[in-house]
């Protein structure tokens, strides 16, 4: 089903690039991994616990963790999850795709569209790309600046720029974040009593 | 807090329990069809979903209401970030938290 409203452009736009960036290899997974992970990610939410088969153990729980109960994740919990081989810039990797496959399915569910099809994967290896100035700043993966939202997945440039791509798009960017008095089709306190709800019913004190 | 700056800078009321408190009138302009939008997305509530998304294009028009959901779906985003990095809490908590009403620290 799909729906009757009118999509802004830098939202199907946003989305779009998402889903092709999504079927292709990432830094450290493949495509079919990064698809596999989505679709762990959405039976998680359903629950659903049937795995794939494609993705570590490790990997299907991290994805689970992050999809359904991102609010329960303790450094006990990462520290686990590295011992058993996860590197911090992996966990960087699927953190990115899960949160951005969220955003998606949560807006295509709030205007009252069927959830998208996922795309099929791009054959390829990883690229093994990341941010080499990225250092430990506070949060438990490597960042480019002191830790805090805008800088939360810069340990993959990749992962950072498809972040603010749907951060800006469905929101506003980074650098309008102190126009207190801007309207993007709500006045900016109108965004901001749903950003706060939303952030108080995920348990989120960020 | 954003949502207190963003209604001074619009000279709009807002009362901030109302994000805590879904008995409490937000006093923002839409505020309570917004508030439900964002219960019905992040809850992911398909009794409530159509009732909230007709009430919000009612009030803020089209193109608010998809703003609105849009909104919610990128702090779902948001919130998964930097819950899952660790990322340390910032700023004045427990201010903030005495003004929500809410609980400080998190049990």
């Amino acid at each position: 089903m799909g729906t009757s409203l009118a999509i802004h452009a830098e939202i199907n736009s946003a989305i779009n690039n998402d889903w092709k960036r999504m079927a292709r290899p990432g830094s450290f997974f493949t495509g079919a991994q990064r698809v596999a992970m989505a679709t762990e990610a959405r039976r998680d939410r359903d629950g659903d616990p049937t795995g794939t088969g494609q993705l570590s153990p490790t990997v299907a729980r991290v994805v689970r963790q992050v999809s359904v109960r991102p609010m329960d994740i303790t450094h006990q919990w990462v520290d686990q999850a590295f011992s058993e081989g996860l590197t911090p810039l992996q966990y960087v990797e699927i953190i990115g795709l899960v949160s951005r496959l969220s955003a998606i399915d949560l807006f295509d569910f709030g205007i009252g569209s069927d959830q998208r099809p996922l795309p099929d994967p791009v054959a390829g290896e990883p690229t093994g790309a990341f941010d080499p100035a990225a250092q430990p700043n506070g949060a438990v993966v490597p960042t480019t600046g002191p830790s805090g939202a805008s800088v939360a997945l810069t340990g993959i440039r990749a992962e950072n720029a498809a972040l603010h791509e749907i951060h800006e798009a469905f929101f506003i960017s980074n650098t309008q974040i102190p126009e207190f008095g801007l309207t993007k089709d709500l006045i900016r306190p109108q965004m901001e009593m749903v950003a706060a709800r939303t952030s108080y019913l995920n348990d989120c004190f960020y | 807090m954003f949502l207190r700056e963003g209604s001074k800078a619009h000279g709009v009321p807002v009362n901030l329990l109302a994000v805590t408190s879904a008995a409490t009138d937000p006093e923002l302009p839409a505020g309570k069809e917004l508030r439900a939008m964002a219960d019905a997305v992040t809850l992911w509530d398909t009794d409530e979903i159509p009732i909230a998304r007709d009430a919000l294009i009612a009030a803020v028009g089209e193109a608010g209401a998809v703003r609105a959901i849009a909104v919610a779906g990128n702090y779902g985003m948001m919130n998964r970030v930097l819950d899952a990095v660790l990322n340390p809490i910032s700023g004045r908590p427990a201010t903030m938290a005495a003004e929500l009403h809410i609980e400080w620290p998190r049990s």
